[in-house]
């Protein structure tokens, strides 16, 4: 009896019973069972979301003074005005991106693969020119000036998804003019005598993204005085979220 | 003083007076030669240029795509009397080597006075290659705007001299290259076989002059009708859009 009774103690003993606070332990991760690794937060980007690249960069300076090396250059003038139009933009609500921060000398490529990870954005080049009239702003979207695809735009076969590096515009192509054209009506109202229309243009980095994409270029750095160029932030600032907020209207919020 | 020192000294008077009076003449051939000294790169040109050949070659009027005088944001077709040949190849040497060196003003180039056509292939297929020197992306103003003019001024002029022409891949320095100048996409052929037609011309009256014609369409316009015979009405633009 003795020993029948201490062996039913010893047994409770080993065997815990359960309790209703304490959950059991997780299971070991299987194989063949996926981790499910908790949710990245995403900051709440209501308005939009821009990935705004400052164009050039290190040893690339860009369009430059053709009469004084110690004039302005294109790749400092455009960080200085995305940083600006970055802060604004982010005040009125929007997710902005900056290809770069730094007077780093980036790759096309590499500003590219940074854009087309990110799902559901906007993608401004920013440019200052050799010539063209001061102050003014002209949008271009990537095409032949005549207003077709390049050639290069191969057709894909038939059950094939994915798509050519060089061909990541080929998809935007409708989008992109679309949103040239409604920020190019924007900057002629609020950088006065830029032109009223965008202009198709062969641009390399437009090429390889795939967003709806344009690019900016301001004039231009043959100006004696160019600190015009950099209070140009506020416009373009203004133009741009115009332009994305009447876009998204249109499609229902889609880029 | 010997009869022989004598003679020395003799002779040595003579060879100064000889040389004073041949120093004048020397002098205006120094100066002759510093007037006719040619640059490196006119040099260059120069060499690289084939003789031409005994027959002589009948100029015809062409349209070479220059900076518009009055607008310098827009190319305008300028029609030139040149003596273009039967040869695609050498049509299409001579109409861009004239776009780099030819144009009316300093003002309305477009490529770098320092360019230089290394070589042009002209493919049965109507594939076409033109290889130009590093001055092209080097001295070229950066810029979407600037390389975008310069890159119509070529596929326009070439479409212009040598229609059979359907396709242009631009290399620099022999070698393929991502952009013109940092914007400009040069990756790939360019599609010339949508351009329209240039109409004929009207004959210039020599070949150094060249009638300038009513600016072209700017880019991302929509064209403007084709082209006028009289040589004071616009001549060609630019092509229509297309899809």
């Amino acid at each position: 009896m003795l020993a029948a009774t201490l062996a039913a103690l010893l047994a409770a003993a080993q065997t815990p019973a359960p309790t209703q606070t304490s959950p059991p332990p997780p299971a070991a991760p299987s194989p063949s069972t996926p981790v499910q690794l908790p949710p990245i937060p995403v900051p709440p980007a209501p308005a939009g979301t821009i990935i705004l690249d400052p164009a050039h960069g290190g040893a690339d300076r860009g369009a430059h003074s053709e009469t004084s090396d110690e004039g302005a250059v294109e790749k400092d003038l455009v960080l200085t005005i995305a940083t600006a139009m970055r802060r604004e933009l982010e005040r009125q609500g929007f997710r902005v991106i900056l290809t770069r921060q730094t007077d780093a000398d980036l790759a096309i490529n590499d500003r590219a693969a940074l854009a087309n990870a990110i799902g559901g954005g906007f993608f401004v080049s920013l440019h200052v020119g050799s010539s063209g009239a001061p102050n003014t702003a002209q949008a271009y979207s990537f095409g032949t000036p005549h207003g077709g695809a390049p050639p290069a735009f191969l057709p894909r076969p038939p059950g094939i998804e994915a798509i050519r590096w060089d061909d990541a515009q080929s998809g935007y192509q409708i989008s992109s003019r679309r949103f040239a054209e409604l920020l190019q009506v924007e900057l002629a109202q609020k950088l006065p005598h830029s032109p009223d229309v965008p202009k198709f243009a062969e641009v390399r980095q437009l090429r390889v993204v795939a967003h709806p994409a344009v690019a900016v270029e301001l004039s231009s750095v043959a100006e004696d005085d160019t600190s015009a160029l950099t209070k140009a932030a506020g416009p373009l600032s203004a133009a741009l979220a115009r332009a994305i907020t009447v876009y998204r209207q249109s499609t229902g919020g889609r880029p | 003083m010997s009869r022989a020192f004598r003679i020395t000294l003799l002779l040595l008077i003579l060879a100064v007076l000889a040389g004073l009076l041949e120093l004048p003449a020397l002098r205006m051939q120094l100066l002759e030669f510093g007037r006719q000294e040619q640059s490196e790169e006119e040099a260059r040109r120069e060499v690289i240029r084939p003789v031409p050949e005994g027959r002589e070659v009948r100029k015809e009027d062409v349209n070479i795509f220059w900076l518009s005088a009055d607008d310098p944001s827009q190319l305008a077709p300028v029609k030139t009397s040149l003596a273009l040949g039967a040869d695609p190849q050498e049509r299409a040497r001579v109409a861009l080597e004239t776009l780099i060196t030819g144009a009316p003003t300093a003002d309305q180039r477009v490529l770098p006075f320092e360019t230089s056509l290394l070589a042009f292939y002209l493919m049965p297929d109507g594939s076409a290659v033109a290889d130009f020197s590093d001055a092209l992306s080097l001295q070229l103003p950066s810029g979407i705007a600037s390389e975008q003019l310069a890159l119509d001024a070529i596929t326009q002029t070439l479409h212009a001299a040598v229609p059979q022409a359907l396709r242009l891949r631009i290399l620099i320095d022999g070698h393929e290259a991502e952009t013109l100048a940092g914007h400009v996409d040069l990756s790939s052929a360019f599609d010339l076989s949508q351009m329209a037609p240039q109409a004929p011309g009207p004959s210039a009256p020599s070949s150094a002059s060249a009638q300038s014609a009513a600016p072209a369409s700017p880019p991302g316009q929509p064209a403007k009708p084709p082209a006028a015979t009289d040589q004071t009405k616009p001549a060609a633009t630019k092509p229509p859009p297309r899809e």
